[in-house]
């Protein structure tokens, strides 16, 4: 793009800044070098970019869902810049047919007819924001596989888990249950006993969605704001309550009832107050359109600067490479060893994380078309002397497993694949215990030194023919 | 019925919405997926074919029904009259899309169109719930009806359409 000037050169020169030093960097990364690295022809490389360029601004590339652009390897975090870099390159930036801001309605607040609390004045725990530590990483979500690291440290006493079972979704499962176990408080919030509710200290069993009454939501990825609401269908089946429910009535005996001095209903009334719907419209149709409509362009932009930053200065300032560079990968297969493959994951369309793993018709459905496998390049397979459906043995460094095999051409020959929601070892989730394996079995405890993330790809495995193991 | 198969992901929520709908065993479905991967690598296509009862125009299963419980009503729809059926498993051996069951109390059940619903105003449970539209549903002896035309303009198919027996579903492929 910047050497044949297909660039959106208008939208480089008002709305980016650092574009002059990205020609310096990228000159190490023509098209000939990617085509070693990505066995993507050099010629297919230029012609797309030919293409792609074209159609600008009515051309983006997409960052994926699970790709490499997110947590998956060492160098993630720059290629999600460079990919950032890439579509400002092509001007799509918030224009018609290009990549979009979300919109998100603003929610009125309970205060000041219900306080709101004063936060702790200290910084988070697992460093997220924190000068020396990882001030890059997000202060929202923090780095939650950090907890275990700092209960073993002696540094985390007490924690409540909501939403959310580590015990099987974080890497390395010896190490995160040996953290959690040195926890001196621990309570679950969870709609199941899933790992971590079963080895909490107390379990606060939450009622599943389609038996509560939820807090109005706004966070989605329209081009307009919307408002939603998710309200209960049946009555509890059994002695749970909403997870809101359950914060405002502990807050009463934490000493923190005065912030929480209300119902759902009220809150929902308030939150929606500076809107123009009604709660009763909105739990009508569920779903409302709020706010302006889209408007193509950007007057600034959440950065320093306000513009696009190719060249990042906060970046610099940390030691950080500035503009986006190429890092091989922290770990990669020996290609002369037959045996050894990168090991991805990635879910299958019928599973939500561990969440829905105990749904027994979906167990069913994993039998019947034989979804629980580790899928492999047919070559590799006939390599190791594997016919489709064969059990393999799995070892990485901190783990190790057994499953069927899938052969395929759907996957790179370098890499195996195993879906998400398997691998449960709670025993209290009878239908799903025991059966199959998670990629969080064979994921040692990784810490990006950018913003922290679990590097999920990072993964060299040993693949084995094995005997069959009966159930 | 249409089945655009081209827009299925294969997420299989149809099979469950129809389970849902019908009170079905874990293990019963009226309806699966055929799923088909073709290409080598770096040039794989992987395709969802979803099937259940075609509601066929000439159905094999009920010419060799011995009691009549398979039938086919004015309107189009088969269906098994579970009073009069003996369990003999006959239809299930000459219905080449494999979409009948036989229940534990001894008869034979398939996908019903959800007509109890469709009669009062309502869709298919395996239309409404898809995310991606794969399905349309109407009313095939109108010409003018939405779905008649969508057929004869996309020039659909039907599936095993050499076997002669008439389905009511048509297929987009991709």
């Amino acid at each position: 793009m910047v050497k044949e000037e297909l660039y959106d050169k208008k939208f480089v020169a008002e709305k980016t800044v650092g574009f002059e030093q990205l020609g310096d960097e990228i000159v190490n990364y023509p098209p000939e070098w990617a085509e070693k690295v990505c066995e993507i022809p050099a010629k297919t490389i230029v012609r797309i970019t030919r293409e792609i360029t074209q159609a600008k601004p009515k051309a983006l590339i997409h960052r994926g869902y699970h790709g490499a652009f997110g947590a998956q390897y060492l160098n993630s975090f720059q290629t999600a810049r460079a990919l950032a870099i890439a579509n400002s390159l092509l001007g799509n930036i918030n224009r018609k047919g290009g990549i979009y801001f979300a919109q998100s309605a603003k929610l009125g607040e309970l205060q000041p007819k219900h306080p709101a609390p004063e936060l702790p004045q200290m910084g988070k725990l697992d460093g997220t924001g924190v000068p020396g530590r990882y001030p890059l990483g997000s202060y929202g979500d923090g780095i939650a596989h950090a907890i275990p690291e700092l209960a073993l440290r002696g540094e985390l006493k007490a924690g409540f888990v909501y939403h959310y079972n580590p015990l099987r979704t974080n890497p390395n499962p010896k190490r995160v249950i040996a953290g959690y176990k040195k926890i001196e408080l621990l309570v679950a919030i969870d709609t199941v006993l899933s790992e971590t509710a079963s080895i909490a200290h107390y379990v606060l069993p939450e009622s599943f969605y389609l038996e509560r009454d939820e807090a109005v939501d706004t966070k989605h990825s329209g081009k307009r704001a919307q408002v939603s609401l998710q309200q209960k269908v049946v009555k509890p089946l059994y002695d749970t309550r909403p997870g809101t429910q359950i914060i405002i009535e502990l807050a009463k005996h934490l000493g923190v009832g005065r912030y929480f001095d209300f119902n759902i209903e009220e809150a929902n009334q308030l939150r929606l107050k500076p809107l123009d719907v009604s709660l009763e419209q909105l739990k009508e149709k569920g779903v409302l359109f709020v706010g302006e409509e889209w408007k193509e362009g950007f007057n600034k932009l959440d950065t320093p600067s306000g513009k696009v930053e190719i060249y990042c200065k906060t970046l610099e300032q940390l030691g950080f490479p500035s503009i986006p560079r190429w890092e091989e990968p922290l770990v990669s297969p020996d290609p002369q060893d037959p045996h050894a493959f990168r090991l991805l994951h990635g879910k299958q369309a019928i599973h939500t994380h561990s969440m829905t793993a105990n749904q027994p018709v979906l167990m069913a459905l994993s039998h019947r078309y034989d979804m629980i496998r580790l899928w492999m390049n047919k070559k590799r397979g006939k390599q190791l002397g594997l016919k489709d459906g064969d059990w393999v043995n799995i070892k990485s460094i901190i783990g190790e497993g057994k499953i069927r095999v899938r052969l395929t051409e759907g996957i790179h020959p370098s890499c195996v694949w195993l879906p998400s929601g398997y691998g449960i070892f709670s025993k209290n989730l009878k239908t799903a215990y025991d059966v199959g394996l998670s990629y969080n079995d064979f994921l040692p405890t990784y810490f990006d030194p950018t913003v922290g993330h679990s590097m999920s790809s990072e993964i060299v495995v040993q693949v084995n023919k094995t005997q069959e193991v009966r159930s | 019925m249409v089945i655009n198969e081209t827009k299925c992901v294969g997420c299989h929520a149809c099979r469950v919405a129809c389970h849902n709908q019908n009170s079905l065993e874990e293990k019963e479905a009226y309806n699966h997926l055929e799923e088909r991967e073709y290409g080598n690598f770096p040039n794989y296509a992987r395709e969802f074919l979803p099937v259940q009862c075609q509601h066929c125009d000439n159905p094999p299963c009920v010419k060799v029904c011995p009691t009549g419980a398979s039938h086919k009503r004015k309107d189009g729809v088969v269906l098994v009259d579970k009073n009069k059926c003996i369990g003999c498993k006959y239809c299930i051996a000459a219905c080449p899309y494999n979409v009948r069951i036989i229940k534990k109390e001894g008869y034979i059940e398939k996908c019903r169109f959800c007509i109890e619903f469709v009669e009062k105003g309502g869709k298919p449970a395996c239309m409404t719930t898809c995310m991606t539209g794969v399905r349309m549903f109407g009313d095939l002896d109108d010409p003018n009806s939405e779905i008649s035309q969508y057929i004869v303009k996309n020039k659909l198919k039907q599936f095993k359409a050499e076997l002669n027996t008439k389905p009511r579903i048509y297929y987009k492929k991709a």
